[in-house]
């Protein structure tokens, strides 16, 4: 049964809303409501529908959107490691590999950094916001970052096995390297501090990024950061130090530290800052931008906030 | 005769096999979740729980461990979205000026409304969340939400239409 009423009841109620109810769409509406019994019918069902939004807008502004904003099966999914890895367990394949000595979800809240050492005495640090999944074994030690950033350092004199790194974009490979990995909406951001990693990526030969240099990966692969906006490891002393950064891309950095929503109007989008910032404060961060930039702040609740211009 | 509402013998041998053979997995295979080392217990018991209410599913069950980690898993997730939902509520709660709080009693129901809300919304694109929310709870215009999303009045009306019907749809189906 193709359902015509139903597609022209939310098409009706999706133009009466953004037309903000005008007089003329109000009653072009009401003239398709009373055509049809069924028409009437349906409306009535598609505003039944919604009926527990109303209830919510009894708490005082902003609280049910904090709540829910940051919600969704996917980020559970996610944070809690349930991903292919846990199906792979279902199966029963990694509970009979006998070479499988160690096994581990590691995550982390907003405004959490969690520091964890593996068991071949490799570091890794987390960030705010951050999950990943390690596996030691006689002949890997893999990680996969499955959000956020970690820091990892390996071992000196560790083994010869190489350390695996995983992220939605590529493998990034090495023996002997301490270097932050970031996994951005779409894109990879890797930074190397000491040593080497390897940057393989499906389809094309392997990089090698050196200390000191900051590589984004996405779809089309690897490739140098020739004039890095910020200290891509500086997240791990609990700084952000920024050089010429966009304000929206600060904003990104500082809103993965904090609870609720952060917001930049276009206006200001194309200013520039250089700076050092504190990660662990951030309402102090955003006040900071006020006394260098031509922005403002405007605070609907301590978790809402947004910039725009003075 | 009427058919006896007591578990049929069949499926309680099945059940009991299950426990037996594969509960001290499904335990140690929950403690590794790190967020639920203390609950593993309960989820592997409300596991078993479900296997019960469920045994058509369990006869013809091929691989037990596969089965029993896909429900356990669910129940994970239910559990760790209703707790992050809860501690982002009274995070939110906490913020708030004395006097604009609700009352504990209040509080909860709203608490229960948020999660019926966070569970109707469930499988939305994060963008289409967003925009209806911001509609249905701050109750800002389809411009405003543009602005505040950074994306055209078109996409707005494009993802309200996505959120109504996907609401729709849902009462539909219970």
């Amino acid at each position: 049964m193709t359902d015509k009423v139903l597609d022209q009841a939310i098409d009706w109620l999706v133009k009466l809303e953004s037309s903000q109810h005008a007089p003329s769409v109000s009653a072009a509406c009401m003239a398709w409501r009373q055509a049809d019994p069924r028409h009437e019918a349906r409306w009535q069902a598609l505003l039944e529908a919604q009926a527990c939004f109303p209830l919510a807008r009894e708490l005082p502004p902003g609280v049910a959107i904090t709540t829910l904003g940051n919600q969704g099966r996917r980020t559970a999914i996610k944070a809690l490691g349930l991903g292919l890895l846990g199906l792979g367990m279902a199966g029963g394949a990694l509970q009979q590999s006998p070479w499988r000595t160690s096994f581990a979800d590691y995550s982390t809240n907003t405004g959490e950094r969690l520091r964890f050492v593996l068991a071949d005495g490799s570091t890794v640090q987390l960030d705010s916001r951050s999950a990943v999944d390690v596996r030691l074994d006689s002949r890997e030690r893999r990680i996969t970052l499955r959000e956020g950033q970690a820091y990892v350092q390996t071992a000196l004199g560790a083994l010869q096995r190489p350390l695996c790194v995983t992220t939605a974009q590529g493998r990034y490979e090495t023996t002997d390297a301490a270097f932050s990995l970031c996994q951005e909406n779409g894109y990879t951001r890797l930074t190397v501090d000491q040593g080497s990693v390897a940057v393989l990526f499906p389809g094309q030969a392997s990089a090698q990024a050196h200390a000191g240099q900051q590589w984004r990966i996405d779809r089309a692969g690897p490739q140098l950061v020739e004039r890095p906006t910020f200290e891509g490891s500086a997240w791990v002393r609990g700084v952000l130090i920024t050089q010429d950064m966009l304000l929206p891309d600060l904003v990104e950095q500082l809103a993965r530290q904090r609870v609720g929503w952060v917001g930049c109007d276009p206006a200001v989008a194309g200013l520039k800052i250089s700076g050092v910032f504190q990660l662990d404060d951030t309402d102090n961060a955003l006040r900071t931008l006020t006394h260098t930039l031509p922005v403002r702040l405007v605070w609907r609740t301590s978790l809402w906030v947004r910039i725009v211009p003075a | 005769m009427l058919p006896s509402p007591a578990i049929a013998p069949e499926t309680r041998e099945r059940i009991a096999g299950l426990y037996r053979d594969h509960h001290l997995w499904l335990l140690s295979w929950l403690q590794r979740r790190h967020h639920f080392g203390d609950q593993a217990s309960d989820v592997a018991q409300d596991t078993f729980l479900h296997a019960i209410l469920r045994p058509q599913q369990i006869a013809g069950l091929r691989q037990p461990r596969a089965w029993l980690s896909s429900v356990a898993r669910g129940l994970l997730i239910d559990r760790y979205r209703r707790q992050k939902l809860e501690a982002a509520y009274l995070q939110a709660l906490a913020q708030l000026p004395e006097a604009e709080v609700p009352c504990a009693e209040r509080q909860l129901m709203l608490l229960e409304t948020l999660m019926q809300i966070d569970a109707m919304l469930d499988g939305l694109g994060p963008k289409v969340r967003m925009a209806f929310l911001l509609s249905r709870l701050e109750g800002l215009n389809y411009q405003d939400i543009a602005v505040r999303l950074e994306v055209s009045l078109s996409s707005v009306e494009k993802y309200m239409a996505k959120a109504i019907r996907h609401c729709y749809q849902l009462t539909l189906e219970t």
